[in-house]
């Protein structure tokens, strides 16, 4: 898959298949009988290939001090058509290109029953004390989905779709520009180093939406705020590249 | 022989003739196309100006557009940013357009009203597609589609390369669709026909039916029509489908398709009225002999319908048929090979499983109830539907390797008879069936043990389990693999025709 869809293995691709501490395996997928090599690449300290042919498996080192990873290739030989329907005439040097961004990231979510009222400014500022824990969860992504916060209490199973969630988390990147990707339910509240980047409710946004964001230090603090009433819930948040 | 050359020629000629008669016409923003016409087979740029959608009407002419290339946006855009309707053709009657190429728009042709429409040798390609949220490690939910109401054509801004209402008697062929979100979307459509077409690599569904009826999709490539999907992480496939029939879609024929990728690749439901109501659904559909492997999902979905499953090939699925809530149904003569469970049944009832060959699943088949319904938004389909007898009918099906054969959960009725179950750890588990009728006879296998015939693995110390008591001779009798494979494919052969006879 990419982001337009399944992919048809007939235009240049550079497909990520598996993670194994800091290898990195891919396959490069494009019309059959061609050749790619690759130009440049970033956040790698080598690479099994610098050029071969489609359906090679590339095997890159990553380096662990960045958080952008690269790969930019050149695509040599036969005619193909890209994933807009543009035709690219044979020996064209057509560019492709993986990115990614993999920051260092810590983040604790906490979680706490609420009845059905609005979120008062005070919870919306993520001062929830006087409520009620009775769920944690630690991540190094933040990514979650909840059909109903589910919970144990005095021994017994308990559930419920009104609840407040607080996700806090430890960011560390390079210094610059990059879009904060969101997508929350509810009503909700995004704080970047204590100012606050987002404030308003699904209804206003049905799918991931980009903030731009100026990262000016290394380390960096994301709070967010979610209060829910539907039972199914989201909380996603990840940094991309600009 | 030289007489007949010329016959055959001089029987060419008044087609010939009348195509001379037919202008040779260049396409014009929001122009109106009542009779036949050849075009300028140049490349529209529709973007560099405001363009108006071209329509067709009228009766009886061809449009040949000779490969003309209408582009709805530059290259720079991105697809989910197309827009425009290039094409409408409405209150037509016998018309055939041929060699036409439409590219970035929203959707390429939209169809109403309209009898004997016939679509050849077109490309509706790289049109409207909405981007994707769900990456590799995270699906984001918003990706999933919804395509249960179209009371109010809501399908039609979802966008597709061809969206029809009230189209009926039409014929759509040799047609490539690929790189876009929906292919071929039928709305109130009876009686038309699709076929050697190539609809695949979509992130929709490649075929959608909507109160639709009466139509034939035959000898198609339906594959890749997908999203939801992260090899490692994530199967959801998030409602995308080969083949979509939503709605009181009945007697539709779904045969001889490669629909292999897909979400589904068939998705069945039976509609929003028989959910209200209890009644009516998308019955009596056939479903035969297609390839439907490798969904991330269900290679077939039919849910609170009848159908007929017949032949086809359900492979590397999650479940190879799902069929809640099914009655009535006949899942025949397919091949279920890998799945994490071949047929899951739940509520269903008089359904036949008959013939089909199972080998190397988690669970072959298995069938269940829940025991409380009553809060379920359905609930009037299950007022008027489950007091009825469920009966299940698993007859002839032979079962090699899979973990379990055949999972029984709180049912009423089954009918287990003429099955050959060769190296099954076992053979038959079931939960909750101490009321339940279990008819278990006349079966062969190369090896049985109690356990292979175990209950509940909780319950199987308590309790002896009823139908040891009721196997018969035949079937207690150990038989070596070798005469079970012997006797294999005569004894399907056998019952398949006895059962074919009887009905």
């Amino acid at each position: 898959m990419t982001e337009w869809g399944p992919y048809d293995f007939r235009y240049p691709h550079i497909h990520l298949t598996d993670i194994k501490d800091s290898i990195y395996t891919f396959v490069v997928f494009g019309p059959a009988g061609s050749e790619w090599n690759i130009e440049q690449s970033r956040g790698f300290k080598s690479m099994s290939l610098q050029q071969g042919n489609y359906q090679d498996t590339l095997i890159a080192f990553r380096q662990l001090n960045t958080a952008e990873i690269s790969i930019n290739a050149v695509h040599k030989g036969s005619f193909f058509f890209d994933h807009t329907g543009n035709f690219i005439p044979a020996n064209d040097s057509f560019k492709f290109t993986f990115k990614r961004l993999e920051p260092f990231e810590n983040w604790i979510t906490k979680c706490y029953p609420f009845d059905d009222h609005f979120p008062t400014e005070n919870i919306l500022q993520g001062k929830v004390d006087h409520l009620n824990l009775v769920q944690t969860y630690t991540s190094n992504r933040l990514h979650r989905d909840w059909w109903s916060l589910q919970y144990e209490k005095d021994g017994q199973k308990q559930k419920t779709n009104s609840f407040i969630s607080v996700s806090q988390g430890e960011v560390e990147i390079e210094p610059g520009n990059y879009n904060l990707e969101l997508y929350l339910s509810g009503r909700s509240r995004v704080y970047l180093n204590d100012r606050i980047v987002y404030d308003g409710s699904e209804s206003e946004q049905s799918k991931p939406f980009l903030i731009p964001v100026e990262l000016l230090h290394k380390n960096n603090k994301i709070v967010i705020v979610s209060a829910n009433k539907a039972g199914i819930a989201s909380i996603h948040c990840r940094l991309l590249l600009r | 022989m030289r007489i007949l050359k010329y016959l055959f020629i001089l029987s060419g000629l008044p087609g010939f003739l009348a195509a001379q008669d037919r202008p040779f016409i260049t396409l014009k923003s929001g122009m109106t196309i009542e009779s036949g016409a050849f075009v300028n087979p140049r490349e529209y740029l529709c973007h560099d100006s405001i363009w108006n959608t071209i329509t067709i009407t009228g009766e009886n002419f061809t449009l040949d557009f000779s490969g003309a290339t209408l582009w709805g946006a530059a290259d720079t855009v991105s697809p989910d940013q197309y827009k425009g309707l290039a094409f409408i053709i409405k209150d037509a009657k016998n018309i055939r357009i041929n060699n036409l190429r439409i590219h970035r728009f929203h959707t390429a042709i939209y169809i109403e009203n309209s009898d004997g429409i016939y679509l050849n040798n077109c490309d509706f390609s790289y049109n409207y597609r909405p981007k994707l949220y769900s990456y590799r490690e995270h699906e984001i939910l918003s990706d999933w589609l919804s395509y249960h109401n179209n009371e109010s054509q809501q399908w039609k801004s979802h966008g597709a390369a061809i969206y029809a209402k009230n189209l009926k008697n039409s014929t759509f062929e040799s047609l490539r669709i690929t790189g876009g979100f929906n292919g071929i979307l039928l709305d109130k459509s009876n009686g038309n026909k699709v076929f050697n077409s190539a609809i695949n690599f979509n992130s929709g569904v490649g075929i959608g039916l909507y109160r639709s009826s009466n139509n034939i999709i035959q000898h198609n490539r339906l594959d890749y029509n997908v999203r939801g999907v992260s090899h490692n992480f994530y199967r959801r496939g998030q409602d995308s489908a080969g083949v979509l029939m939503f709605e009181q879609c009945n007697k539709n024929t779904v045969a001889y398709n490669s629909i292999t990728h897909s979400g589904d690749g068939i998705f069945l439901w039976a509609g929003q009225q028989t959910m209200d109501q209890g009644s009516g659904g998308s019955n009596e559909n056939m479903f035969y002999a297609n390839d439907c492997s490798y969904a991330p999902t269900n290679g077939i979905e039919v849910t609170f319908s009848k159908n007929y499953i017949i032949g086809n090939k359900l492979n590397k699925c999650i479940h190879g048929v799902w069929g809640g809530y099914s009655y009535g149904s006949l899942i025949a003569e397919n091949q279920f090979y890998d799945n994490k469970v071949g047929i899951a049944i739940e509520h269903g009832f008089n359904n036949n499983l008959i013939n089909n060959s199972f080998s190397n699943n988690e669970k072959a088949i298995r069938l269940w109830k829940n025991e409380n319904t009553i809060d379920v938004p359905w609930n009037a389909f299950n007022m008027k539907n489950v007091k009825q007898n469920e009966v299940y009918s698993v007859w002839s099906n032979t079962f090699e390797s899979d973990k379990i054969a055949i999972e029984l959960l709180n049912g009423k009725n089954f009918d287990i008879q003429y099955n050959i179950f060769k190296k099954t750890p076992q053979i038959l588990y079931t939960e909750k069936v101490n009321n339940c009728k279990l008819t278990f006879k006349q079966n062969i296998t190369d090896s049985i043990s109690e356990q292979s015939l175990s209950r509940s693995q909780k319950r199987k110390n308590t309790s002896i389990p009823e139908f040891i008591s009721i196997l018969d001779e035949q079937t207690k009798r150990l038989i070596p693999p070798k005469m079970v494979g012997d006797l294999m494919s005569a004894f399907q052969c056998i019952h398949g025709m006895a059962y074919l006879l009887s009905s």
